[in-house]
């Protein structure tokens, strides 16, 4: 019997026509993985009526099929952008500029019918499975002493079949010495600041998926537009050494706090580099920070909580490339 | 046999074929194969004029 190992599986994805969510489209990048979980979920409920013998049950039913899980990887410029497509929604991508193009990414507030996509994991000679109509129910990107990592949770229909041939280009993996932060009194001020050394950043960008209202009478899979999103919330942290009052300060007034959290790679063009760029218009400091360290140093760990504001927008991502988006729209398939 | 130039960094696998950004590579003999590499936005046939010739056009008589 052949065994196979976790190294054997591949995964590719593809952004599913917005007019047309849950129709399978070709797989447009190949995933270098660090974690990964998507799988089909079989729900069961049990019949468990009295008929005069002591075991609990004596039927069943499949009750709900999806699929669920999640991907774990290194953040690079070329996988990135598919991930932030599914988690915000709003997409729009530049030109070509000294080799490079630009994709802006926002939160789409009409968000009913959420961006989707086709994702295929072909585990070694077993199987290779095709989940379709895949949302994006939480991005997540951790940054402390090492390379970053960025964790996609992916909801979608109950898997079939498919066939993928891989292909893996080299990018920079992003760590965090390539990282910086800059915070300031709006977006526009923050870029204007000088970076802030921090140990450590982490953020959560949660759709909150309601996928109990996916199932209705008639069907125990997901209907092709039957996934919505929820409400959704931003929130993280971020962690420096306590060496003066301002942090400090902005948690106790709630003053207004923006952050740009920036990644810069190899250059692409004379000048232009690969980036992925986070801009927050305002944060909310929600706990109390000071950690005393009796073996350490003094640390601030500001928990927050992203803020609409109506200057500058809660989150806008960007993501500098060399993909031309704007002809292929692999990132926002029409 | 068919050459192409990549512009990007990536390899396949499968195919047990790879090109460096910026260099250029005959494709692999399989139909299938050339069809697969062909499919990534960074790799672009090479037209044979493109390809300069090594001979010089000196007459060293």
């Amino acid at each position: 019997m052949a065994r196979t190992s976790g190294t054997q599986v591949a995964i590719g994805l593809g952004i599913e026509s917005f007019a047309a969510p849950g129709v399978a489209v070709a797989e447009s990048v190949f995933i270098p993985w660090l974690d990964f979980s998507v799988q089909g979920v079989s729900e069961k409920s049990m019949y468990t009526a009295a008929r005069g013998i002591r075991n609990m049950s004596s039927n069943s039913m499949i009750k709900r099929r999806y699929s669920q899980g999640s991907i774990g990887i290194v953040p690079n410029v070329r996988v990135m952008p598919y991930f932030l497509s599914l988690a915000m929604g709003g997409v729009s991508s530049s030109g070509v500029s000294d080799s490079a193009y630009t994709h802006t990414f926002t939160i789409q507030n009409n968000n009913a019918t959420p961006r989707t996509a086709t994702l295929s994991a072909e585990t070694g000679a077993i199987e290779t499975s095709q989940y379709l109509h895949m949302v994006c129910n939480s991005l997540n990107l951790e940054v402390s002493d090492d390379y970053a990592k960025a964790t996609i949770e992916l909801i979608g229909k109950f898997p079939s079949t498919d066939t993928i041939s891989e292909s893996y280009s080299q990018n920079t993996e992003f760590a965090y010495h390539q990282m910086t932060a800059k915070f300031g009194t709006s977006v526009s001020n923050a870029s204007g600041n000088s970076a802030t050394p921090l140990k450590s950043f982490n953020l959560t960008i949660n759709n909150n998926v309601l996928l109990d209202e996916a199932f209705l009478s008639g069907s125990n899979d997901i209907t092709n537009g039957n996934l919505s999103m929820g409400r959704l919330q931003i929130t993280g942290s971020y962690s420096l050494h306590f060496s003066d009052t301002t942090e400090l300060a902005k948690y106790r007034a709630n003053t207004k706090n923006a952050l740009i959290v920036e990644f810069l790679g190899s250059l692409i063009g004379s000048t232009s580099r690969e980036t992925i760029r986070f801009s927050f218009g305002r944060l909310v400091l929600t706990k109390p920070p000071i950690e005393h360290n009796i073996d350490g140093l003094l640390v601030l760990t500001q928990d927050f909580e992203v803020e609409y504001d109506a200057t500058d927008v809660e989150l806008t991502a960007v993501v500098i490339n060399n993909v031309n988006n704007a002809s292929t729209r692999v990132y926002d398939t029409a | 046999m068919i050459k192409v130039k990549s512009n990007i960094t990536i390899t396949f696998p499968k195919l047990g074929w790879a090109i460096n950004a910026g260099e250029t590579r005959e494709l692999p003999e399989s139909e299938e194969a050339q069809a697969r590499i062909l499919q990534e936005p960074g790799i672009e046939v090479v037209e044979d004029e493109d390809i300069k010739s090594n001979k010089s056009d000196k007459d060293t008589k």
